[in-house]
């Protein structure tokens, strides 16, 4: 792996490694610290096999940094605030919306109710959840990163995700209950 | 051959990304026209993953791209690291395959060919070790303190450090290819004593007149 080479990797894996790290530890500064060292282990490695196992070695580093800093500082298990990410400035990929109005008033909506159950989750369900269906790895690769079998995996996602529709459905209520209650 | 629903659940994520093979996508395919539950299940993900990524995802800032890059690429001790890395793992291979005429044999690895490889792993060891203290610019006393080693034989003087850092850069460029010799001296640069570097260049020179 060349520099032109890591530059890419940094430009394409940046955000989810940094995001990452920011979910875990709840923290810039920190985020920041164990982002650079995941890069520069990996610029040390002289490059980790193709691009999937490199985003699944990525994440297993930024985890292990995460977790040896969140013991060092507690942090880890503290709930994230639903308005963390937003306080935190998204990426332009992220960040881009459709034009209709409609469409872009209903995802806004959905994208807060995700946010704030998933804020309610407990960290080891909303980091599965994550990694599954927002970084798009197999639970395979999640297992390696996790370290767990995929099968245990693969269960512990289904149940993050029933917990998570419950906490939607609880939320949609509540709010219908104070819309009608107010109205 | 049909796959299980154990199987395709699994691999979602892969299906969903289109990294599946021509003839697995094939097989999913299959199987989805089968079985509903299957189908259903690959909607719950595709609208999860929807919803997923609408949520913010906080962008790397800036100034940690410019400072990982400093850290990285940009830094002659980041690429002296990472030189060092890569002879290790790919010199003693190199060495053997030429110490051995190949490298295996019948009845496997030749003892010519492992002992040139300890000799890599010994040389670059020392290259790795001797390095950073050649690449700080600070004082021969310092320098000497600084090294947990050298510091623990406190009878070494300023000198015999220097000339042993000295042996040791030079049997890393004798043993490891022409090509990473080069790249650890342009790694290295100014910090290469000039006696290292003018005894580098003589053995080269000699080993261009031997050949031609």
């Amino acid at each position: 792996m060349d520099g032109m080479a890591f530059r890419e990797i940094l430009r394409s894996q940046g955000d989810r490694i940094y995001g990452y790290a920011f979910h875990f530890l709840r923290n810039r500064q920190d985020a920041e610290d164990v982002t650079q060292e995941a890069f520069t282990r990996l610029w040390r490695q002289c490059g980790v096999g193709d691009d999937r196992g490199r985003t699944a070695w990525l994440l297993r580093v930024t985890r292990n940094l995460c977790i040896d800093l969140a013991r060092r500082r507690q942090a880890h298990g503290r709930r994230l605030s639903a308005l963390a990410w937003e306080q935190e400035g998204s990426s332009p990929a992220a960040a881009a919306s459709a034009d209709d109005p409609l469409a872009t008033a209903a995802r806004s909506e959905m994208k807060a109710d995700l946010a704030a159950a998933l804020a309610q989750l407990p960290s080891e369900m909303s980091e599965l959840l994550l990694l599954h269906y927002r970084e798009g790895l197999t639970y395979r690769e999640i297992g390696s990163i996790v370290g767990a079998k995929s099968a245990t995996v693969k269960v512990r996602v289904f149940r993050a995700r029933e917990k998570l529709r419950d906490l939607i459905e609880s939320g949609l209520a509540a709010a219908r209950e104070s819309r009608e209650g107010t109205g | 051959m049909m796959i299980s629903c154990d199987e395709l659940t699994s691999t979602l994520a892969e299906c969903l990304d289109g990294a599946a093979s021509p003839r697995r996508a094939r097989l999913i395919e299959q199987h989805l026209e089968a079985c509903p539950a299957c189908r259903r299940e690959v909607e719950n993900e595709r609208e999860l993953r929807a919803a997923f990524a609408l949520l913010h995802r906080p962008a790397m800032p800036g100034r940690l791209r410019d400072r990982i890059l400093a850290a990285t690429v940009a830094s002659p001790e980041g690429r002296a690291t990472r030189l060092s890395r890569r002879a290790l793992t790919l010199a003693p291979w190199r060495a053997a395959a030429a110490a051995g005429g190949g490298g295996r044999r019948r009845g496997g690895f030749s003892l010519r060919a492992f002992a040139a490889a300890a000799a890599v792993v010994v040389a670059v060891v020392a290259a790795t070790w001797f390095g950073p203290r050649l690449l700080e610019r600070t004082s021969p006393e310092r320098r000497v303190a600084s090294a947990p080693s050298l510091a623990a034989a406190p009878e070494l003087s300023a000198s015999a450090a220097r000339a042993q850092a000295r042996e040791g850069l030079e049997l890393a460029l004798r043993i490891i290819s022409r090509a990473e010799s080069a790249t650890l001296l342009e790694v290295l640069g100014e910090d290469v004593p000039r006696a290292v570097r003018s005894s580098y260049e003589r053995a080269t020179r000699q080993g261009e007149g031997g050949r031609g």
